[in-house]
């Protein structure tokens, strides 16, 4: 496998003409064994990156590769070593889960079925049942069960969290982190809430109108950013990346820092940001936001 | 393959358990009717027409009666049978053809299949195998039993016979062919189950009729004059007592019928001949149709796995 699991090659990807691209010239290169969270608001071009890495959805400009293959010309070399999840888990109603892991069986070389079992078995899953008459939280399982069983190096989940409560999310997440650890899977999650993601996650990408924002290492990211409530004069060392619109309503400021020691929280009112700050931090600065447009109405008043 | 197989009809059992079930009940009727035949006096009957008028019982009359109401009731259940016989398969196979694919596309469930790696036409071809195999049995054991009925009614050896033969042998389970192969391409390229099926349905019916009229014009190139009972009838034609081809107005013209007497002149001076195809050509005319309904559905499988590699699962 090359150096990097899943990679984009200045992809962009047009549905309609007359819109605007779901991609827009993206350049990602995710590296082996990391847990990459793909965060964004909706649009931004998560899905079609990764319906793009499963072969699915074909870039209108660039290339993607899978482990240094391209899915559109080698397409079963690609998906060999991947596993996808797509957004809602797409298991059969009519099919009992242990019905699904035969099914796996036949389609997938090497699927360790008794793996899936134990992983089932773990959640307390009954694998006689049919798959309609389980919780979305266990559906979603029962396809996490099937992908790591797949044995595959990379696995690329859209969206696997969305619809569930939230000990499903923590137990899956759990679950997709030991996993990866133990296997040194590649994985990459996304989501438009990045607290869903920040459990499980190393790495983050943000995106937002189809453009890259932010990829970067968790903890480096969380080291070099800093947070500020209110009107900010950057001093020495930092740079404002955007003002967003913090819970209560007040004007909360992104700082990057360039890697010289700053101040921290109770020190000129500067504080680390959580992985939410920082996406919410690069997403404005993407884009107008709401606190912009205020700021410009009071000045025009 | 034994959990392809169980796992397709897991998929698919509604579908085929209730067309398998009007399909068995089709071929029940087809297996009753030539015993309930068989138990009804019809040569005693037909025999009493000659009878002296002292010699007809009021229980003759009775039991032919019942006999002959019987005959009417049993011939309109046939026709009916023969004619679910015929289609049955066909729609049958359009409907669980235009399943097949597009409940997947529709319901998502295509993406875990076609993302394990398997090739995309591998686990069509084999999904479609399962239910061909399975239409295929069903058409065969109702062909069979139609079969049957045909002999029943014509008394000629089948394979000397064009008697209906759009209705019988390969012809029904090669019709149930072109339904489960109209079905999976309109699928495929729909992803959606009841266009699909609406849309399956039309180009289903469109081949059977294209195959038809074909066959027909293929049947005319090659008629000449019978007079086996099995034959294929298309046309017929009249010879005076030298052999020489003549229309009906020249025969007219000729002979001019106004009595019995000119009539009974006409019919020794003129023969008339069927013209069509003679019933030992059966298997010819059989088989070359048969051929192109296979034809098609090998060509709407073709188009349908193509499709089925491009497109995408939702």
């Amino acid at each position: 496998m090359s150096e990097s699991a899943l990679e984009a090659f200045g992809v962009a990807k047009s549905y309609h003409r007359r819109r605007p691209p779901a991609l827009a010239g993206v350049d990602l290169a995710l590296p082996s064994g990391t847990i990459t969270a793909l965060v964004g608001p909706n649009g931004a071009g998560k899905s079609t990156l990764m319906k793009a890495w499963v072969g699915f959805e074909r870039p209108t400009h660039g290339h993607v590769e899978v482990a240094g293959i391209d899915p559109f010309r080698h397409r079963y070399k690609a998906l060999a070593h991947l596993a996808y999840i797509p957004q809602a888990a797409a298991l059969y109603r009519e099919l009992t889960v242990t019905e699904h892991l035969d099914l796996a069986g036949s389609l997938r070389r090497g699927f360790d079925r008794p793996l899936a079992l134990r992983r089932l078995d773990d959640l307390a899953i009954p694998s006689g049942v049919k798959a309609g008459t389980l919780s979305g939280g266990q559906q979603a399982q029962v396809a996490l069960a099937i992908a790591l069983a797949s044995r595959a190096p990379i696995l690329v989940l859209d969206e696997p969290l969305a619809g569930l409560d939230p000990l499903a999310r923590r137990e899956f997440l759990f679950l997709l982190t030991v996993h990866a650890r133990e296997h040194g899977t590649t994985a990459v999650l996304s989501s438009h809430v990045v607290s869903d993601v920040q459990q499980a996650a190393d790495r983050l990408v943000v995106l937002g109108m189809g453009a890259k924002l932010l990829d970067t290492g968790v903890a480096d990211s969380l080291e070099h950013h800093r947070i500020a409530v209110g009107a900010v004069t950057p001093a020495g060392g930092l740079r404002v990346i955007a003002s967003f619109l913090g819970e209560a309503g007040e004007a909360v400021t992104l700082l990057a820092t360039d890697g010289r020691p700053t101040a921290d929280e109770g020190e000129g009112g500067l504080g680390r940001p959580t992985l939410e700050e920082l996406m919410l931090g690069y997403l404005a600065a993407g884009r107008p936001n709401l606190l912009d447009r205020v700021r410009a109405g009071k000045a025009g008043h | 393959m034994r959990t392809l197989v169980r796992i397709t009809f897991r998929q698919h059992q509604f579908e085929i358990v209730a067309l398998g079930a009007l399909l068995a009940l089709s071929a029940v009727g087809l297996l009753v009717i030539p015993v309930i035949w068989s138990m009804l006096p019809i040569a005693e009957c037909t025999a009493a027409g000659s009878l002296a008028p002292e010699d007809v019982t009021a229980e003759l009359i009775r039991r032919c009666t019942v006999t002959f109401d019987t005959i009417r009731v049993v011939e309109g259940i046939g026709q009916a049978l023969v004619i679910a016989g015929v289609a049955g398969p066909a729609v049958a196979g359009v409907i669980l053809g235009a399943g097949l694919v597009s409940k997947e596309i529709e319901r998502g469930t295509a993406v875990m299949p076609w993302t394990m790696g398997r090739s995309r036409r591998r686990w069509l071809l084999e999904r479609m195998l399962v239910i061909g195999v399975l239409l295929g049995g069903f058409s065969l054991a109702l062909a069979a039993l139609t079969d049957n009925l045909m002999f029943m009614f014509d008394q000629t050896p089948l394979d000397r016979s064009l008697y209906l033969y759009e209705v019988r042998g390969w012809m029904v389970p090669a019709r149930g062919m072109v339904g489960l192969a109209a079905g999976v391409l309109a699928g495929a390229i729909l992803g959606r189950a009841v266009p699909a099926l609406l849309v399956g349905a039309l180009v289903a019916s469109l081949c059977s009729m294209g195959v038809y009229d074909f066959g027909n014009e293929l049947n005319r190139a090659q008629a000449i004059e019978y007079d086996d009972p099995g034959g294929l009838y298309i046309s017929e034609i009249l010879r005076d007592h030298t052999g020489a081809i003549v229309s009906y107005d020249e025969a007219y013209a000729r002979i001019s019928v106004e009595d019995d007497a000119s009539w009974a002149r006409f019919q020794a001076e003129f023969r008339s001949s069927s013209i069509g195809v003679p019933g030992p050509e059966s298997r010819i005319v059989t088989g070359r149709e048969v051929l192109m309904l296979v034809g098609l559905a090998f060509v709407m499988t073709t188009g349908a796995v193509v499709v089925v590699e491009r497109r995408r699962p939702y």
